[in-house]
């Protein structure tokens, strides 16, 4: 395993001077794109290549394996740490006595499937998954939209809140973790707590040892985290677009009179729809895909060690995928492990789709 | 409705210091006319027409809208429809849905909003292009639904920025009698903002010419060109522009690069304007008696003026046997008696002073004659300009345009000269190049060196 590792290494720098000396050798043009190569980044330098390529089709007939070597460190990357593994992945969920020290297959079958689907903690998790995605997505989407045009509007002081709301975008996971802890302490001091205190109710235990928190305390702390922990970029995206805008737009709202309401609902809200798109799309990815947080909030149970009573989609999988090792059937538990990842890839794709779908005749680019 | 703007200021302050876009400017937009501000771009007629909008709040001044004063007022409560310049269509929605937008603040029934739309987007003609979205539409179409949307909710005053600007040639023409013919029709005060002149005389009832924030002319847009009150006004006005002649006036007749011009103008206009005094060339000014000036002295005051000069005197040095002659420089000064005289002009307040060689004569309260020359600006518009053999300018024919209907002749004043000067003949007129041939004004304006009309 580690010989691969330093030989993949190894080939990649190889191609890489490869890929310099080719492009020394090569045209002027070909020069000039190296120059500016160096300010872009990895991929997009990548990216840009192939447009290039795509758009000299004539030439890229007869130097097809020159695009290819300019190509190869990227692919090669790629391959061994993005496609090999899906790839894997796809093969050894219909494998379910796939041995992973071994790497034997044994018989075809879908009974990893049968596994994943027949087990509470998976539907657990898909519920706990679902309820994240239904109400945290929305909501932050809404409220950030709601903090943009808020923020657009300000006249006076807006660069000084403009950094008050992406200082999160750059603070450290770990600050963050524990501001919230103490906001959300289970004891009588938490911020929260102190308030409920002050109108009259009882402390209640936000975080803290599993089996105390209510499940829907746990949820109403997954969500505000996740609203929170988004809202900064999602921010970002959408004061962009807003200025994007033209203020003519608003200017003939204005002379027309109409309401505020109906210029952020008919106006506001379609102009910036591609970036609300956008912002749908890679939240509803990440909320789908959300383990971490649960992880930083819950401990590495996600919960109570028995039920797992806030474990995730993804939180699932890598349960399966740590006890290879531990557990006596570690075996069928890789592919039960990858059983679940492609059910939830599947569910993603079909759900971005669906969106995609939605979307398109609503959105306006 | 008639709209009345009264000392209307807008100063924009920036770190660099403020600016003044629009310098008190009065207008009064008579009620169901279309007028044209029209000026060369940063003059303040679109900071002008946001005011009257209401987009822009003016720094002093007032605007009527008949007889509200809605300065205070924000654009919603004007009652005015608005065209930008880039027309601001919601992309999102369509023609119909755009036309119907202002209908729906007002809270105004669906079938009924639909139905004002088709009948506002019959009067523009694209009542077939209501379910487009006006990505799909060409500019012309663009521009009519933005119009149909302007007109829908029945402003008291539509106000169009630079409604043109973003068609095309052919379309251009073609829009501007569409515009022309959707006033009429609606008969809505409407106001547009150009700086194409030609735009603004073709469908303006009155035009605005404006520049530096300075209203210069208002008035029917034949009568500007005819009768423009400057030189602004004069050069701004017509394509190819006026032709501007520096020309000297001498109280008798304008003479230009050389060439006396004896021209039928009434001379003694010009003479009792009396703005010739403002561009006289001191060093021509004499008291003759048949001079055209006639003033009455005020006050004479006598000085003596030194005048330092060197004269060259030849002398006769010996330089060994031989005689030389060598020119030496010699300092003189000399005392000469002048006089200073304050004058008036018969019926006039104003009291000039000159400075004139000392006579005794003159007295306080004696007529004198006073001639003098004085620089001026000749304006010919290039139609203006005829051959005629007997003409009293001879010109040197540079070069010829033909356009087809007529002629472009471009004549300067002898070969050598670089300045330029367009005129427009017949066509089937006999002119080359390299020609010298003689030409006539057959309308000419003088103005003098500021701008400012004479005659």
């Amino acid at each position: 395993m580690v010989e691969e590792k330093v030989m993949t290494s190894e080939a990649t720098v190889s191609s890489d001077k490869f890929a310099g000396a080719i492009a020394l050798d090569g045209t002027k043009t070909i020069e000039v794109q190296e120059d500016k190569k160096e300010k872009l980044g990895f991929f997009a330098r990548k990216k840009k290549e192939k447009k290039k390529e795509a758009s000299q089709m004539l030439e890229w007939k007869k130097d097809w394996w020159k695009a290819l070597l300019c190509l190869a460190p990227c692919l090669i990357i790629l391959g061994i740490f993005t496609f090999y593994p899906i790839i894997k992945t796809f093969i050894v969920s219909f494998f379910p006595s796939y041995n992973y020290l071994r790497d034997t297959f044994g018989s075809f079958g879908f009974d990893s499937y049968v596994k994943v689907l027949t087990d509470d903690v998976f539907w657990r998790a898909m519920f706990n998954t679902v309820i994240m995605v239904v109400v945290s997505v929305p909501l932050s989407i809404l409220i950030a939209l709601l903090i943009t045009v808020l923020l657009n509007s300000i006249k006076k002081l807006q660069g000084v809140y403009q950094v008050i709301f992406f200082l999160p975008y750059v603070t450290n996971g770990m600050a963050f973790g524990l501001v919230f802890s103490t906001i959300f302490s289970p004891m009588d001091y938490g911020l929260v707590n102190t308030i409920i205190n002050a109108l009259g109710g009882s402390s209640v235990a936000w975080t803290g040892t599993a089996e105390m928190i209510p499940y829907w305390a746990g949820i109403v702390v997954i969500t505000i985290y996740a609203i929170w922990n988004g809202l900064a970029f999602k921010i970002l995206v959408f004061l962009g677009g807003l200025q994007a805008i033209d203020k003519q737009y608003y200017q003939a709202a204005q002379v027309d009179a109409t309401p505020k309401g109906r210029v952020f609902t008919k106006i506001t809200v379609p102009l910036l729809s591609p970036m609300i798109l956008y912002i749908t799309i890679t939240s509803l990815m990440g909320a789908f895909k959300s383990y971490s947080s649960v992880v930083a909030l819950f401990g590495e149970d996600m919960g109570n060690a028995q039920d797992e009573t806030f474990i995730t989609a993804v939180g699932y999988i890598y349960k399966y995928f740590n006890q290879v090792t531990t557990s006596s059937r570690g075996a069928t538990l890789l592919s039960q492990a990858s059983a679940a990842a492609l059910i939830l890839f599947v569910f993603i794709l079909i759900i971005t789709f669906v969106q995609m779908w939605a979307n398109k005749k609503k959105v306006h680019y | 409705m008639e709209v009345k703007l009264v000392n209307l200021t807008k100063v924009f302050s920036k770190k660099e210091g403020d600016v003044v876009a629009v310098d008190h400017i009065n207008i009064d937009i008579p009620s169901g006319k279309l007028v044209g501000l029209l000026g060369p771009s940063g003059c303040g007629k679109s900071t002008t027409l946001y005011m009257i909008a209401g987009l822009h709040r003016p720094t002093e001044g007032q605007i009527f809208f008949g007889e509200n004063e809605v300065s205070k007022y924000p654009p919603e409560k004007r009652g005015i429809g608005l065209v930008f310049q880039n027309y601001a269509l919601y992309p999102h929605l369509t023609v119909e849905q755009n036309i119907t937008f202002p209908l729906e603040n007002q809270k105004m029934k669906k079938a009924e909003a639909k139905a004002k739309a088709y009948e506002y987007a019959k009067i523009v003609g694209i009542e077939g292009l209501l379910n487009r979205k006006p990505g799909q539409l060409s500019g012309g179409q663009q521009q009519r639904v933005a119009i149909a949307r302007a007109l829908v909710k029945q402003p008291d005053v539509l106000l169009l920025d630079e409604p043109l600007s973003n068609l095309d040639a052919r379309l251009r023409l073609q829009t501007r009698e569409e515009i022309k013919r959707i006033q009429r029709e609606t008969g809505v005060t409407t106001i547009f903002v150009t700086h194409d002149q030609e735009e603004a005389m073709s469908i303006s009832d009155e035009i605005v010419v404006m520049n530096f924030g300075v209203v210069h002319q208002i008035g029917i847009p034949q009568e500007v060109y005819n009768e423009p009150v400057d030189m602004f006004v004069a050069k701004f006005l017509g394509t190819p522009p006026i032709n501007i002649f520096d020309g000297i006036f001498d109280g008798r007749s304008t003479r230009l690069y050389g060439q006396t011009m004896k021209l039928a103008y009434d001379r003694s206009k010009l003479l009792e304007s009396g703005k010739t005094f403002k561009g006289l060339i001191p060093e021509t000014m004499k008291i003759t008696e048949n001079g055209p000036y006639e003033v009455i002295v005020d006050k004479v005051e006598n000085f003596t003026e030194e005048i330092k000069a060197e004269v060259n005197t030849e002398v006769a040095v010996e330089e060994g046997k031989e005689e030389v002659v060598v020119e030496e420089k010699t300092p003189i000064t000399e005392d000469i008696k002048k006089m200073k005289l304050y004058f008036h002009r018969n019926g006039h307040e104003e009291i000039y002073s000159a400075n004139f060689p000392c006579n005794d004569s003159i007295k306080v309260g004696d007529t004198i004659h006073l001639s003098f020359k004085t620089e001026v600006n000749v304006g010919v518009r290039p139609e203006n300009i005829v051959v005629d053999p007997k003409g009293p300018i001879s010109v040197y024919v540079d070069q010829v345009e033909y356009i087809g209907r007529d002629k472009t002749m471009i004549f300067k004043f002898g070969k050598e000269e670089t300045k330029t000067f367009k005129a427009i003949i017949p066509s089937d007129l006999d002119v080359h190049v390299g020609d010298t041939i003689n030409i006539n004004f057959k309308r000419f304006f003088i103005f003098d060196k500021e701008g400012v009309r004479l005659i």
